[in-house]
C-alpha cells in the first residue's frame, strides 16, 4: 500500500511540471500586451518610454524561458509575485482573500451533490422503470443539457425576482449561498445519479448478488451493503475529479451571483491581462486536479484490496 | 419407505418479452428423497439452471413460473418472500458454478460466510466464525482462519468452491442444490470436487440435486438421473438404467459422448 502511494506521488511530479509550463506558457498566447493594459488601468498614458520602463519593471523584457525559470523558482517558495494592476498587492494575498468564499461555495455544492445524488441514484436503481425512475431520467436529461449560467439566471428570476425569498447574489445576506450552490450542483447531481443508478443496476446482475440471494440474505442488506459499496467504489474516482471541477467550475456561477470568490478574481484578472494572477489561478487549478485525482486513487486503493496488490 | 423431501410438479417457466412468450422450462416434475442424489443433465440452455432458480423462487418478472414445488409439505411457489428467504440457504442451500464471481470482491471471505449464518441461526458474528472455520476444516482446508481473513481474489477458484460448500454445510440443509459446480473448475480439480461431494453425501443425510452437463461427474454421484432437453425432461430413471439403455435420442447422444471420454476420465482419476 505504501509503495502504491509512493509511486502515485512520484508519478504526479512530472505532471505538476507540465502543469506549470502550460499555465505559464498559455497566457503568452493572448495577443494583447499586458504592459499597455497595466498602464491604462493605472491611468498612465502608454508612451513608448512608459511602456519600456514598465516592461523592465515587470521583467517582461527577459526571454520566455528565463522568465519561466525564475517564475518556477518563485513558485517553489509559494511566491506568485505581485499583481500587475495593483502592485501593492501580492498574488498569493489576493488568492487567499478570495479562496474561502469559493471553498465555501464548492463545499456546499459538493455536500448537496453527495447528499442528493446517492440516495436518488439508489432509489432509481431499486425502482427501475417505475414512475420515480422515469421522472428522474427527465430531470437528468434537463440538468445535463441546460448550461449552468442559464439555469442560474432562471433560478434568480424564480426565487429572487418572482418569489422574493432568496437574494439575487452577493454573500452578505443569509441564504445567499443557496442559489449559487444549487446552480453549481445540478449538473453533478444528474451525473452522479446516473452513474450510481447504472453502476448499481450493473452490480445487481452480478453473480455475487445471485449467490447472496440463494443464501437467503435480505434484499435490503444485499443492496445496502454489497451492491452500494461496490457501486460507490466505482464512483470514487469520478467524485475525486468532481471536487476539482466544482472548485474550478465556480467561475461562471460566481460571476452570475456576484460571489466574491476566486472565479471572479480570475475573470477580472483576465480582463486586465494580470498575468501573475491568471498564471497562479491556472496553476492552482492544475495542481488541484492532480491532487484530487491522487487522493481519489489512494482512497479507492485503500477500499479495494485488489488494487493494493497490483505491481 | 424413503421420505420425499422436495417434490417438483409440472414446473413451467416462461419469459415474456414484447408480448411474446418464450417457454424456457416445460412441465418438469421430479422428486428427491432423503439421502439421495438426483442428477440433472442436459446441454447448456436446456433449462437446468432456470429450474433451480425457480425452485428457490429466485425468478422475477418478466419470468413467469407455474406449477408446484412442495418442500416438506409447503408449496414454495406460493410462499411469501420472508418465508422463502428463511428457506434459502438454511433449508435448501445452493452451490453455484463460477465460484470466482460468487463473492463480493470488497469483503473478506469470513465476513461473507458469517453474513448468512448469523441471519439464519441468530447467533453472534464470533460464533458464526467458529462454525465457519470448523466447516472449512471438514473440507480439508487446514488453515481455515487464514482463508477466512482473505479476500476472494486472494484464493483459488477451487478454494472458493469449497468455501461455498462449507457455507452450505454449516446450516445443515435438507436439500443441497449444486448448479454445475464443476463447470468453472479445471480438469485437475474436477476430481477433487467430485470427491468432495461424494464425502458430502456420506457425511450428511442430505438430499442432493446435482446439475451438470458433464455426464461423467453426474454418473458417479447420482442415484436417479434426469435428462433435460429444450426445457423438458426427456429421460429419467436409475443412473445405470439411463446410462446403459438410453431411449431418447438426446440421452443417447449424451451417453455416446460420455463413452468416448469416460475411459480417459477413469484412467486419469486412477492415476491420481
Amino acid at each position: 500500500m505504501k509503495q502504491y502511494i509512493a509511486r502515485r506521488i512520484l508519478l504526479a511530479i512530472p505532471m505538476l511540471l507540465v502543469v506549470t509550463f502550460i499555465s505559464f506558457g498559455l497566457i503568452h498566447l493572448i495577443p494583447s500586451d499586458p504592459v499597455e493594459v497595466a498602464l491604462r488601468v493605472n491611468e498612465i498614458i502608454p508612451t513608448d518610454e512608459a511602456i519600456a520602463i514598465m516592461r523592465e519593471e515587470l521583467g517582461l523584457d527577459q526571454p520566455f524561458f528565463t522568465r519561466y525559470a525564475s517564475w518556477l523558482k518563485q513558485i517553489a517558495r509559494f511566491d506568485f509575485g505581485q499583481s500587475y494592476i495593483n502592485k501593492n498587492r501580492s498574488v498569493s494575498g489576493e488568492i487567499l482573500r478570495s479562496l474561502p468564499a469559493t471553498l465555501k461555495l464548492a463545499g456546499m455544492s459538493f455536500m448537496i451533490v453527495v447528499g442528493v445524488s446517492i440516495p436518488l441514484g439508489i432509489i432509481c436503481a431499486v425502482y427501475k422503470d417505475r414512475l420515480i425512475d422515469r421522472a428522474m431520467r427527465i430531470f437528468i436529461f434537463v440538468a445535463t443539457a441546460v448550461p449552468n449560467y442559464w439555469m442560474g439566471i432562471l433560478l434568480i428570476w424564480l426565487f429572487a425576482v418572482k418569489l422574493k425569498i432568496l437574494p439575487t447574489g452577493g454573500n452578505q445576506q443569509s441564504g445567499a449561498i443557496i442559489l449559487p450552490a444549487v446552480t453549481l450542483s445540478l449538473t453533478y447531481i444528474a451525473t452522479y445519479m446516473r452513474l450510481i443508478r447504472n453502476s448499481m443496476l450493473e452490480n445487481l446482475t452480478e453473480n455475487y448478488v445471485y449467490y447472496a440471494r440463494t443464501r437467503g440474505l435480505k434484499e435490503k442488506s444485499i443492496i445496502g451493503r454489497h451492491v452500494l459499496k461496490n457501486s460507490l467504489h466505482e464512483s470514487i474516482a469520478a467524485l475525486g475529479m468532481s471536487v476539482a471541477q466544482l472548485i474550478s467550475g465556480t467561475v461562471v456561477v460566481e460571476n452570475i451571483f456576484s460571489w466574491p470568490g476566486i472565479g471572479r478574481l480570475c475573470i477580472s484578472a483576465i480582463f486586465n491581462r494580470d498575468y501573475p494572477v491568471i498564471q497562479a489561478y491556472i496553476l492552482m487549478m492544475g495542481v488541484l486536479f492532480i491532487l484530487c485525482n491522487l487522493l481519489a486513487d489512494i482512497t479507492q486503493a485503500m477500499l479495494d484490496p485488489r488494487l493494493q496488490e497490483v505491481k | 419407505m424413503a421420505e420425499t423431501i422436495l417434490q417438483v410438479e409440472d414446473l413451467s417457466v416462461s419469459f415474456e418479452k414484447n408480448g411474446q412468450r418464450d417457454m424456457l422450462v416445460q412441465n418438469v416434475s421430479f422428486q428427491i428423497e432423503k439421502n439421495q442424489c438426483l442428477g440433472i443433465v442436459g446441454e447448456s440452455g436446456s433449462g437446468k439452471s432456470i429450474t433451480c432458480k425457480a425452485i428457490l423462487g429466485l425468478l422475477r418478472p418478466p419470468f413467469h413460473v407455474t406449477g408446484k414445488v412442495s418442500f416438506l409439505g409447503r408449496d414454495l411457489l406460493l410462499a411469501e418472500d420472508t418465508t422463502l428467504r428463511k428457506v434459502r440457504g438454511s433449508e435448501i442451500a445452493m452451490i453455484l458454478q463460477h465460484p470466482m464471481t460468487a463473492f463480493d470482491p470488497l469483503e473478506p471471505i469470513g465476513k461473507q460466510m458469517t453474513e448468512s449464518i448469523t441471519l439464519h441461526k441468530g447467533i453472534s458474528e464470533k460464533e458464526a466464525l467458529i462454525l465457519s472455520a470448523a466447516s472449512l476444516e471438514k473440507l480439508n482446508i487446514h488453515q481455515p482462519m487464514e482463508v477466512i481473513q482473505k479476500y476472494p481474489h486472494q484464493v483459488s477458484g477451487g478454494m472458493l468452491q469449497r468455501v461455498m460448500i462449507a457455507i452450505a454445510l454449516v446450516m445443515e440443509p435438507a436439500v443441497i442444490i449444486a448448479d454445475e459446480p464443476t463447470t468453472a473448475v479445471d480438469a485437475v480439480n474436477v476430481a477433487t470436487v467430485v470427491e468432495l461431494f461424494e464425502s458430502l453425501k456420506k457425511m450428511r443425510k442430505t438430499a442432493l440435486v446435482f446439475v451438470s452437463h458433464d455426464l461423467n461427474v453426474v454418473a458417479r454421484l447420482s442415484d436417479q438421473l434426469v435428462v433435460m432437453n429444450e426445457g423438458s425432461i426427456v429421460e429419467r430413471g436409475q443412473v445405470e438404467e439411463v446410462l446403459h439403455h438410453p431411449q431418447h435420442p438426446k440421452a443417447q447422444q449424451l451417453v455416446e459422448t460420455r463413452q468416448a471420454l469416460v475411459n480417459q476420465f477413469y484412467r486419469y482419476v486412477k492415476r491420481r
